[in-house]
């Protein structure tokens, strides 16, 4: 039986025209791209990642929305066709579950991992619950391996400049 | 001014340089306006130590290879060359000069950027066309091929299990019987079914 190198990070998740998926091996993440009948991959390597961004996306009001359209066109059939409340009641029924289980999938997010080189988007999250849990699994992870780069140093806050610079040339005015 | 370690924006791809920040972890691009969370690593603030190479002593010491005035001190793992500082390079896990690297002489299976899933080509060969029977005669024995070469090539690096080609070899099987059993009963089947009669 082959050795399994990986680990799964996150469920497989369906993308146009390809699965995304990702991946924990020895010393890098693995983000595989398939389409069924190939796989490509890209590895980022735990010490080399810098950080990670998450910034949220219009994912779930946009899915909710479609869902919500063809929802209502289907059940505007239904009630034309059919004189029957029941038909209609049932038909609702059945059209309200994908919206119910898009908003129980949480707000939408994406998840960027970002080394020296690139900002690697990773496509096999998109929610925020999801998001959250993949965090909690990656970052002992990547701090484990980063461990001998020292304490992690949060990036300085910013401040708006209270007063201008002063010109070098300038002397000191005592 | 301070200055932010050197982050781009996710959306916009600018230099975040200027980040209005909320608190330690949430910001938001100054250009974009995009809302985000940064959860920063050692690697962030670490700085990288180029590699000085150490001057050879003509005589005593061993040079490196590619360099005749840097002292050797390591060997490539793959070719076994005397390399400086400056020509060792950590790749996976060893220590290899930048020829065996450029060749990809010394890059292990698991460095593949991609590979063909033989076991998805013949299960949508085998199990696909089914739909449309007639067809099976030409993708069975195609799906079957794929089976065969495809079982000793390399798997799917995150599931490399051999079930689709088992099940993907079991269905082309039995349509190629189902063909020959088929294919029998109009030769043979219908001459004896002829003489029977007679």
């Amino acid at each position: 039986m082959a050795q399994r190198l990986y680990t799964r990070l996150t469920p497989t998740r369906r993308l146009l025209g390809g699965f995304a998926s990702l991946w924990l091996g020895p010393d890098h993440l693995l983000q595989v791209h398939s389409t069924g009948y190939t796989e490509s991959y890209s590895r980022i390597h735990l010490r080399e990642i810098k950080g990670i961004f998450v910034t949220g996306s219009e994912r779930r009001q946009n899915i909710g929305l479609v869902w919500a359209l063809i929802g209502l066109v289907v059940l505007f059939i239904v009630m034309l066709s059919s004189k029957s409340v029941l038909a209609s009641v049932i038909t609702a029924a059945i059209l309200i579950v994908p919206l119910i289980w898009n908003h129980l999938l949480g707000l939408g997010c994406r998840f960027y991992i970002v080394t020296g080189v690139q900002t690697a988007p990773i496509e096999a999250v998109a929610r925020w619950p999801r998001a959250r849990k993949l965090l909690a699994r990656i970052q002992p992870v990547i701090e484990a391996a980063q461990a001998d780069l020292g304490p992690v140093a949060p990036p300085p806050p910013v401040e708006p400049a209270a007063t201008p610079p002063l010109p070098l040339s300038e002397p000191a005015v005592d | 001014m301070p200055v932010g370690p050197a982050l781009s924006c996710p959306k916009c791809q600018r230099k975040l340089d200027a980040i209005s920040w909320h608190d330690e972890t949430d910001g938001a691009c100054f250009h974009c306006r995009t809302d985000f969370q940064f959860f920063p690593f050692p690697a962030l603030t670490a700085r990288s130590v180029a590699a000085v190479p150490g001057a050879a002593v003509p005589a005593e010491d061993a040079v490196c290879f590619f360099h005749a005035e840097n002292k050797a001190e390591v060997v490539c793992e793959s070719c076994g060359r005397f390399l400086c500082a400056v020509c060792a390079i950590d790749f996976a896990g060893q220590k290899l000069c930048p020829s065996c690297i450029a060749t990809k002489k010394a890059r292990p299976l698991q460095e593949d950027k991609s590979r063909v899933l033989y076991g998805g080509v013949a299960i949508a060969l085998a199990g696909g066309p089914m739909l449309i029977w007639p067809i099976t005669a030409v993708t069975a024995p195609v799906a079957l091929g794929f089976v065969i070469y495809g079982w000793r090539r390399p798997r799917s690096l995150v599931t490399p299990s051999r079930a689709r080609l088992v099940i993907a070899g079991v269905l082309a099987v039995l349509q190629i019987v189902g063909w020959l059993l088929f294919l029998g009963f109009l030769l043979f089947g219908t001459h004896k079914i002829g003489r029977v009669k007679l």
